[in-house]
């Protein structure tokens, strides 16, 4: 297994790293030379576009020498900006765990969602897009169990595409057991790849259970007794989960009932904050270690300050951004123009925002 | 030029409604062209000073030093110009936070001159555009040093101000960055030596580093030229400092600009229009072309970055009629000029308010 590693400590990283280095200025003409040096950003270039279903697509990335590899499971942060905006998602990796500089993320029109469906309309091949450090805790276990049981739902599949990919090439000899819940027979997203490694490594088992199987053939949704038939012995093997909330939230109880909740190892993806106007919020403050509850009568610099906490601020009234913090989580109102932020890492004016969900501040 | 006049509580509800809408209707509008404008600035800048650097570094050989040391030190200071007007002052104002870009970042930004970030964040963005020409509150009065109206009282060391005013504009810089420190206060024994400590520590810091590029670092790097280049970049800093100081002594103090003696009652009462008002009638615009106003930081529009102090500053001029027609229609004085004529009168002012006018009173203490 590829081990992921951190440069630091050289001594021209100290140099660099040095306050009265202009970091950026000497960025800046290095990306003239070539996009990819970068001392500021990670950077990647986009290699191939592929189609892998009707909405879903596959990136395959080539980053700059910064990068120092990922495990399977894991997942990279992408900045990519739609009108002067930068936005922030994390995409799991779906390629096999490698020390190569090429890897692929995958990712799936959301409906309605900005940012998956522009990337879908927009990116091309040759592009440089600017990622976050790969990190997540979704990895396999360190020492590998004799029998796995992979169960995914729609793009929940790709952080277990990676971990599949990587323990064949490996060589893993146990049992491997792979489930995944589609919708239609259409959106079984690595289907022909999936069959093709089952062909070829006769420990692999791969099933789809569709919603819509297309010949009438009735719904096949998760429960005890569907999964039971497909992987009779299913308890007794470890199992990674990944998919929407719903689905997990129903696989995740029935292993607490079977009390083998500490061989489920999960992964939750994209579950979209809930507004709770007028409610008092659920605020967690990140540096500071704490979490209180406030915010329903007023803004949120009025929220850390009746919590005891003593926020940078100038004009409260939305001109000087002395307030200014970064939301990592959550969903708030700027009182001033009506906007809402419900992205992940957007900075936030306190004296101007009201909470709309739990809240978790980079303070 | 007729003075403005007084609005009710009503009419200066419904300004401030107009004005309010105003920059609803420009934050709607931000996107792409707002992101191409600032990062367009950023490269020219940037490709300005590196010609600029290297044009004062290829300086070395006689002949060609004729054209090359002028042309560098030019390239150079215009360079400057652009980073601390067009780029740090408006970023800084948190005018592209909106972009969510860690390198556009309001709060994180560092400029490229001797005045710390976060004294900048502090004396500028919250006091200065908050309490705008409110005597005993807004320190950009006369930067401490200088007596620019009737309302502030007469000392006797205002009797050398058109020397210290000449001073300033060649060290404008460094006015600037220890303008924060609030030396006034010093000299009066009303700062701690702990609070001046604390005060000075961020300037020393912030200065010894540009000082140390500018002096040191790029001259060592040019080996037999270091005099040529020092010298050079001694040059382009003279050329922002003269010019930054020409632009900033026109926003609040040409003729007909007001000042505000406020009482604590006035500023909590004050309503979001009449914030809009008092910052109208402290400010004056410059008239002029696009480069003219790229150059001056849309400073040059003074009246709209006042009103709206974090909307990117290339949208100034297309909302200037605007404003103007607002102003016009609730009879406030929109005071505008070319830079020649508004600075004419900051001149005058320099020598007028260095004798004493109105009867002097002491602040009370």
């Amino acid at each position: 297994m590829q081990a992921t590693t951190t440069n630091n400590g050289g001594l021209l990283q100290r140099v660099l790293n040095h306050p009265w280095i202009e970091r950026e200025t000497l960025s800046f003409h290095l990306s003239a030379i070539n996009p990819l040096w970068s001392l500021t950003d990670c950077r990647a270039r986009i290699v191939e576009i592929r189609d892998e279903t009707h909405d879903t697509k596959s990136f395959v990335l080539e980053a700059g020498s910064w990068w120092t590899g990922f495990r399977a499971g894991q997942n990279l942060g992408v900045a990519i900006e739609i009108d002067g905006v930068t936005h922030r998602r994390r995409y799991s990796i779906s390629s096999c765990e490698s020390g190569a500089r090429r890897f692929t993320i995958t990712t799936k029109r959301v409906l309605d969602g900005r940012v998956s469906n522009w990337m879908h309309d927009h990116l091309q091949a040759g592009d440089v897009l600017n990622l976050a450090p790969v990190a997540g805790d979704f990895v396999l276990p360190q020492s590998l169990p004799p029998a796995l049981l992979m169960l995914a739902a729609g793009s929940g599949i790709t952080p277990l595409m990676s971990q599949v990919r990587s323990l064949l090439a490996g060589g893993y000899g146990g049992q491997l057991r792979f489930v995944h819940y589609v919708r239609t027979p259409q959106d079984r997203i690595f289907g022909a790849e999936l069959e093709e490694l089952a062909d070829q490594h006769a420990n692999l088992d791969v099933q789809w259970c569709c919603e819509d199987d297309g010949q009438g053939g009735g719904a096949e949704r998760f429960s005890p007794e569907q999964l039971t038939k497909r992987v009779a012995n299913y308890p007794e093997m470890h199992t990674l989960l990944c998919g929407p909330a719903g689905f997990m939230a129903a696989v995740r109880d029935h292993w607490q009932e079977l009390g083998r909740s500490d061989q489920l190892q999960f992964e939750y993806f994209g579950t979209p904050p809930v507004a709770r106007k007028g409610a008092a919020a659920n605020i967690s403050l990140l540096r500071q270690q704490r979490e209180f509850t406030g915010g329903a009568q007023g803004t949120l610099l009025e929220a850390l300050e009746a919590a005891g906490e003593s926020p940078a601020y100038g004009c409260r009234m939305g001109i000087c951004h002395s307030c200014k913090c970064r939301k990592t989580s959550g969903q708030v109102r700027n009182l001033l123009t009506g906007a809402v932020s419900a992205d992940p890492d957007q900075d936030i004016q306190l004296c101007i925002s009201v909470a709309e969900s739990d809240i978790e501040l980079d303070y | 030029m007729a003075a403005s006049r007084i609005l009710t509580p009503t009419e200066a509800d419904a300004f401030g409604a107009e004005l309010t809408a105003l920059r609803e209707e420009v934050v709607a509008d931000l996107g792409d062209k707002d992101a191409r404008h600032i990062r367009g600035m950023i490269r020219i800048q940037r490709r300005l000073a590196l010609t600029g650097r290297a044009l004062l570094w290829f300086g070395f050989m006689p002949p060609v030093a004729i054209v090359t040391w002028p042309l560098g030190a030019l390239a150079l200071g215009i360079a400057k110009i652009l980073e601390n007007m067009e780029i740090g002052h408006n970023v800084m104002h948190g005018q592209y936070d909106w972009m969510q870009d860690p390198k556009l970042h309001s709060q994180t930004y560092e400029w490229d001159t001797v005045c710390d970030g976060d004294h900048w964040r502090n004396s500028h963005n919250y006091e200065h555009h908050t309490y705008t020409n409110i005597l005993g509150k807004d320190r950009d009065i006369g930067y401490a040093v200088l007596r620019m109206s009737d309302e502030q009282p007469w000392r006797p060391m205002y009797l050398f101000q058109p020397i210290s005013n000449a001073l300033l504009a060649m060290n404008f810089d460094t006015g600037v960055g220890l303008h924060d420190v609030q030396f006034e206060r010093v000299w009066s024994g009303d700062m701690s030596r702990a609070e001046f400590k604390q005060r000075f520590k961020p300037f020393v810091k912030k200065a010894s580093r540009m000082w140390f590029k500018d002096y040191v670092f790029f001259p060592l790097l040019s080996g037999p030229n270091f005099l040529g280049v020092m010298a050079g970049n001694a040059v382009a800093n003279l050329i922002r400092n003269l010019w930054a100081y020409t632009i900033i002594f026109c926003r609040h103090f040409p003729r007909g600009v007001q000042v505000f003696e406020y009482s604590e009652e006035q500023l909590k009462t004050e309503s979001k229009g009449q914030w809009y008002a008092r910052q109208i009638n402290g400010s004056a615009n410059l008239e002029g072309g696009r480069l003219f106003h790229i150059m001056s930081g849309h400073l040059s529009h003074q009246i709209e970055h006042h009103l709206f102090p974090d909307l990117p500053a290339h949208r100034y001029a297309e909302i200037g009629p605007r404003v103007e027609e607002i102003c016009q229609r609730y009879g406030q004085l929109y005071n505008t000029g070319p830079l020649w004529k508004q600075y004419a009168t900051v001149l005058g002012k320099v020598f007028k308010y260095a004798l004493p006018t109105r009867s002097p009173q002491p602040l009370a203490a």
